[in-house]
This record gives structure tokens, sequence and C-alpha cells, in this order.
């Protein structure tokens, strides 16, 4: 046989698809079956080049001809192509060849086509025909299917193309090659089935952190792709627009992680040594944080990317104050130190939490001398979900606070040899006033007094 | 410039003054004298800035009052000292039974009474100069006679937040209003005769740009007419005449002493030749701890002389302070380090 049958899986259109091809024999997986395609060995340069399209009939079977490649219908798919003197002869080509084809998949992908309300001439060419990005389209499709095995190529059209937001999200894209790579990602880093794969935010955060040029790629280097994936990897169970209210409470969505993701890597240096390394690790997940860490980690990179904090507004990052056994959050330029906590304060109150109450008394308490060089920034959805509400969660946590420097009030007074604060430590930062824990104590029941006193704490 | 001598445990406070150490512990009022420590008193309370309050257990009448520089001692009874003004008279606070609202007293010594009582509450500095008392308030500064404390004037400052007094200078009561402004006041008006705020090329990453960074940071040198403050790797000396601000960057010098950034300037002590500051120090050894140190800028050359270390324990917010012939350095420990001038 002189003639050449082409088969480019479920995916290859129109003419820019076309590769050179050896003489080898090849065995490729088409529509789920496999099948064998002879190359003939003494095909003519001269020959021309037909489509072997499929279409459904009347009564609902599939329908398969020959035509020229500028004449394919937008209700037919291209199946294959070939390589004959003639019609007649590539007819006798395809007939031949379509005991390779598996029915029922052409019609599955025929049934989504014919979902499609505008222009249909030929698999991803209906996505992309109606306006810009044909040939965008046909490379990101081309650059998955380079680097993928086609059984993942179909879960393109499964995952993705089967869903009508998305579909229109891609085709309106500016970058679809980026967007496609994102799914890429997406689908290595997370179980099949997950819903970070066909969920448009998420994708259009990683397509952003992915996208040639990108700062995340700039500052990562060649460990950028590793990198990614580590970070996606790590956040598997976090909320996303696609998943409704499930995901891990007190932890940002998806999108939003990967905008405060970027923010960090951005602009703090994540190498060895580095202010961000830690958090960079917690992100990858090569030191095994605890989940708690972890809870930590959004709530303060989103606050870094809310504030617009950088490298050169931070004198560290989590580090212990000097010879002791309490370690800082955040210290910025000036000396103002933030402390995040992402915990559950109604079933487990400041009360009964005592390294939380030691580490601000004997860390942060002893090394600021005024009150607004500190922040203890609470997050808010783990208060909000256990009852309390944005109305009432920084008067509760203020009642909290209350309760814990009135119980801790004689320890505060005594001398510093003692363990204690001392009188001076006190009157610099609650008033001049504020001599004794009686006065202190009492002072604590006036609510403008409370107020000032507990500026530090933020609900957010 | 200093040698460290030796180291004092179990310190709660420290006074220097002139030639004279004093420090107080859980058993009472020390003065250091050579190597030795003299026991004063047992401790009262010590709300004055450079004195100590001591009193005799169960002394009931009058005694005088020692007023050379440090240890003082008083009447028992009399809680709440805030200034001693001189043998005759103080300053307390006293309290409404339920503690809610504070009050500022005139207390004569000799005849154990009050002479006047004002509400004194929601009071964030108060400085009393000659026959003037001046209260500040975060909105506000009044001026009260010493004498009866009548109300002199009056100046609403409501669009600021007052917060500290740095000290007063020919009659510019200098005032820190938030994070950025410094105030100069007339004392015998209240108005306002210069704001310190705009300081265009100023920048430090995104939060710190053409402005003053930290108007609390200074110290008053009142021979030269200047406050001299610190700024993370920054020193400042302002001129209260001219009301010029010159910063000077620090960080290669600084850095060369593995000092990071300089701490908060509040009442350290200063000569005419050096300012004595404390900082953040990193070193290889400790690298996921912050240490602090001690040291002497010197204002002319802006070079370090002198730095210590301190590997063993933090001094928080604490400063040093200055005898003719030691430096002492008190940690968070109530360890005080006592260094001798080589």
């Amino acid at each position: 046989m002189r003639a050449l049958v082409f088969f480019l899986c479920t995916l290859a259109f129109g003419h820019n698809a076309f590769a050179s091809i050896d003489d080898n024999a090849r065995r490729w997986t088409a529509f789920g079956k496999k099948v064998e395609a002879v190359i003939s060995q003494n095909n003519s340069n001269d020959d021309d080049v037909y489509f072997a399209v499929a279409k459904k009939g009347k009564n609902g079977n599939i329908e398969y001809f020959i035509r020229k490649t500028t004449d394919v219908a937008d209700n037919e798919l291209h199946v294959f192509s070939v390589f004959a003197k003639n019609e007649g002869e590539a007819i006798k080509v395809m007939k031949k060849s379509l005991d390779f084809v598996d029915d029922l998949s052409v019609k599955r992908l025929l049934d989504k086509i014919n979902g499609l309300k505008r222009g249909l001439k030929t698999g991803f060419k209906a996505v992309g025909a109606a306006e810009k990005s044909f040939d965008g389209m046909t490379k990101a499709t081309k650059a998955l299917l380079d680097e993928r095995p086609v059984a993942t190529a179909n879960k393109v059209w499964d995952e993705v193309y089967s869903s009508t937001l998305w579909r229109e999200h891609l085709k309106n894209a500016e970058n679809q090659v980026d967007l496609v790579n994102a799914w890429k990602h997406a689908s290595d880093a997370f179980a099949d089935g997950s819903k970070f794969i066909a969920d448009i935010p998420t994708l259009d955060k990683i397509s952003k952190l992915a996208s040639e040029g990108s700062s995340f790629r700039t500052k990562l280097g060649n460990n950028w792709q590793e990198a990614l994936d580590d970070i996606l990897k790590n956040a598997s169970d976090l909320k996303c627009s696609s998943c409704g209210n499930s995901g891990r409470i007190g932890r940002s969505s998806m999108d939003q992680y990967l905008d405060d993701v970027d923010h960090f890597i951005k602009n703090f240096d994540v190498g060895s040594g580095g202010k961000g390394e830690v958090f960079y690790n917690w992100m990858r997940n090569t030191t095994n944080p605890t989940s708690g860490q972890l809870d930590e980690l959004h709530q303060t990179i989103r606050d870094f990317a809310k504030r617009g904090l950088k490298e050169s507004d931070v004198v560290d990052i989590g580090k212990q104050f000097p010879i002791g056994t309490k370690k800082y959050d955040l210290q910025q330029i000036g000396g103002k130190f933030t402390e995040y906590k992402n915990k559950d304060f109604v079933t487990n109150p400041l009360t009964a939490s005592s390294s939380d109450v030691d580490q601000f008394i004997n860390g942060y308490l002893k090394n600021v001398d005024n009150l607004d060089k500190l922040e203890w920034k609470v997050g808010l959805e783990k208060l909000t979900n256990k009852g309390w509400t944005d109305a009432n969660a920084l008067s509760n946590m203020k009642s909290q606070w209350k309760n814990v420097l009135s119980s801790k009030a004689d320890d505060m007074f005594k001398g510093v040899s003692e363990g204690g604060l001392g009188i001076d430590k006190m009157k610099q930062l609650f008033g001049n006033d504020i001599l004794n824990p009686a006065i202190f104590r009492a002072r604590l029941n006036n609510s403008s007094f409370l107020d000032n006193a507990l500026r530090f704490i933020k609900v957010e | 410039m200093y040698l460290l001598k030796r180291n004092k445990s179990s310190v709660n406070k420290f006074i220097a003054l002139y030639s004279k150490a004093t420090f107080s512990n859980s058993e009472g009022v020390y003065e250091i004298l050579n190597e030795n420590e003299i026991y004063k008193g047992d401790l009262v309370n010590y709300h004055q800035e450079n004195s100590f309050f001591v009193i005799e257990k169960n002394f009931e009448g009058n005694k005088q009052i020692i007023n050379d520089g440090d240890v003082q001692e008083l009447n028992s009874g009399i809680d709440g000292v805030q200034k001693i003004i001189d043998t005759d008279c103080l300053l307390r606070t006293c309290y409404s039974d339920d503690y809610s609202t504070t009050y500022l007293a005139k207390f004569n010594i000799n005849l154990k009474n009050d002479i006047w009582k004002i509400d004194f509450t929601g009071v964030v500095f108060f400085y009393v100069i000659e026959d003037q008392m001046l209260l500040g308030y975060t909105d506000r500064v009044s001026s009260h006679s010493f004498l009866d404390s009548s109300i002199i004037w009056t100046k609403n400052y409501k669009e600021l937040n007052l917060t500290k007094c740095i000290g007063n200078f020919k009659n510019q009561l200098l005032v820190v209003a938030g994070e950025h402004i410094l105030l100069s006041i007339d004392i015998n008006t209240g108005e306002q005769l210069y704001k310190w705020h705009e300081l265009k090329g100023f920048e430090i990453g995104t939060t710190y740009k053409d402005e003053l960074p930290s108007a609390s940071s200074f110290v008053l040198d009142e021979a030269a007419g200047k406050l001299i403050g610190a700024f993370h790797t920054y020193y400042f000396e302002i001129d209260l005449v001219s009301k010029e601000i010159i910063y000077t960057q620090l960080e290669e010098e600084l850095t060369s002493h593995s000092i990071r950034n300089l701490k908060s300037v509040s009442n350290n002590p200063l000569t005419s030749t050096h300012l004595y500051l404390t900082a953040d120090v990193t070193l290889e050894e400790f690298q996921n701890t912050d240490l602090n140190a001690v040291l002497a800028l010197n204002r002319e050359t802006k070079k370090v002389d002198w730095v210590h270390t301190f590997k063993e324990s933090g001094i928080g917010t604490n400063i040093p302070q200055i005898t003719d012939t030691h430096l002492y350095m008190l940690d968070l420990e109530g360890t005080l380090h006592i260094f001798e001038k080589e």
C-alpha cells in the first residue's frame, strides 16, 4: 500500500499539527484503544493529504468520511490523516484503518464538540477558532502532547475542556500556553480528581508563577518547577472556589495562598541562611512543619502581602529573643514586633495556654519599651468557626487577655531578678501611675484603660 | 574603653549618678563602693528616674532627707512618690478608693499632709519647671502653678497623639507626638514653636520615607543644644537652635563590629565625645538567636570606640549607665555587669 496513515491521537488538528514522521512502524494509543499503523515504506512526496473525519449520523451512529483538508465541516471531527494519490485511494485506506479506531471514544468527543456553541472545525480548533487564539491553542496543545502520555492528554479534554467555564476562560486567556502548563503542574501535584485541577483561580495563579520571566521563576532559578510542585503538593487541603467551604480552616484559599507565596518568594531571601528560609522550607514541606506551623505560615505570609512587607522592612523572622527560649515571629525595622497566632482560642482559651502567655510576657514585653511596638495578631477564621463572630471576636479576645494580665499582675510586678518585669517596665508600658498590682488590676476594669492597654491585640 | 570587672547577680534596679552607683535587690538598697556593697536601707519605691526612696522599718517620726543624689530617706506611709522637690515637699500620686482615679498631690513632708491634689488620670507625662508643672495628655498640655495647682494655661493638640516628653531646652518643652513628629512647645504659653516631621531623602525599606523615623528615640544634650538619637543603623542630631536634622548612615561601621542595628534611645547616657547605646548583634555561632551589645559611639568620628556583646543574657530595653569611672549594664536576668574604665 502506498498510502500513509497518520494517527494523531485524539487531539491533533489542522495543518499545523502535522509533523515529520519516520518510516518505522509506530504504536499509537488512540481513544484508549491500541492500534498499529503501518506507515508505507514507499509513499511518494506527491501524495495529497486527506483527513479522515467523523460525524454523527441521523440515527446517532458514527459515520466516517474522507475530506480535503480545507473542507472539514464544523460538526466533523478530524480522526486521522491519510496521504494518498486521490480521494478514492484515501477512502480505501481509511476503511482499512477504521478497524483500529475506537468508535465509542470518537462518539464521546463528538458529543463534547457538539456542546460548543461556537464554530467547530476540529478538536481544539473548536475552542480557539472563535477568536484570536487558534495558533496559541495549537501550540499549547502540542506542547502538552509532546511531553505527556496520550492518556494524560485525554485528561485535558475530560477534566478541563468538559468544563464550560474552563473552556471559556482558556479561550480568553492572554497566554494559553501558560494556562495549559499550569494544568500540567496541577495534575502532577494533586491527586486524580482533585478540584484544584479544574479550579480556574488556582490555575491562573499557577500560570502566573510558572510563566516565563515570572519573579517566581527568576528568583528560584533552575529549581522553580520542583519548588512549585512541592508547594502545590503541600497545600492540597486548602479551600478553593471549586471546593466550596471544604478545606483547612484558618488557612487561605489556594489562589490566595499562591498569591502570598508569590509575594513572599519575590520579596524575601529564601536561600540558605536567608530571612525567608524557614517559611520557604515549610511551604515545600522539606522540614516537616507541623500543622500548626503551616497555619501560622498562611497567616504570616498573608499579612506580609497585605502590608507589602519586603526584606528591607524586616530585621528578622522567627528568631529567638536574646538568650532565652522565647521566639518572636517578626521584627521590623525600628524594633516593632509581631506575634502571629492562628489558633482556636474559643475552645482553648488563653488562660489555659501558659506557653503563649509566657512568650508574651517574658519575650515580647521585656523587649519593647512601648506597646505601639507590639502586635499580637490572631487569625479570625478559627475563632468564628467555633462560634465567635466578626463583631465580638476582638472583644472576646480582649476579655481573655484581661483575665490573663489580671491573674499575672503580681508576677509581672516582681523584680527582674525574681522573674518579673519590674515596676519600671510596668510603668513604661502601662502608665506612670500604675505602681502596683492592685492599681493595675483595678484599671483593667476601666474600658478606656483596657482598650489602650490591649491595643496590641489585632484580630484579622 | 572599658573592661568587664565583675558581675553582680540578683539585682532588680540600678541607678548611677555622678560618682555613685546604687542598686536594689529583694532585701534593700545598696551603694557600690569599690568592691563593697553598703546597705542603705529597705527599699520603698523608686519612682523618680534618678533616685531611690528608702525607709527605715517602723520609723514613725520625721527624718531628714538625704538629698545628695541617689538614696533618700522618707517618712513611712508615703506612697506613690513621683518626685522630690526639696526637703519640705514632694509630689506623689494617690488614688480614689477603687483606684479608678489617680491624683497628683503636693505633699508636705514636715506636716505630713497634702497641700493640694489634682486629677492625674490620663496624664502621659509631667514635667516640673521652677514654679510650674506641665501635665501632658495625649491631646493637650496644661500648665499648673506649683504653688496652688491652679491652671496657668491649657493648649490643645487634638490632631496629634502626645506620648512622651524628652526634656526642656531654654523654655522649649520637647514633646513626642506619635511615631514621626517631635514638637517644641513654649513652656510659658503652650504654643507650638516648631515641629520636626519631614525629612526629605531619608528612606529605609518601604516603611520609612521622607520623615523622621522615630521621634522618641532621642536624648537631650543640653550643653550642645542638641537632641542626639539613633534609629536602626543611623545616627541623628537635631540642632535645637537652627532646627536642622543631620543623620549619618553607620551601617558599614556597625557591620564591622557584627552589629545589625541600634536599639532605640531613651535616656541613654552621653558625654561630649560619646553616646552610649545598646544594639542587636548577629554572630555566626548564634545564627538563630539575637544577641545584645552595649557600645560607645564616638560622636565626632562616628566610629564604635568600644563594644561588649552579651552572650549569656539579653538586655531588653535596659540602657547602660555611667559614672566617672565605670559603666554599668543590667541584663534581663537581673545580673549587673560592671565595667571599669581603662
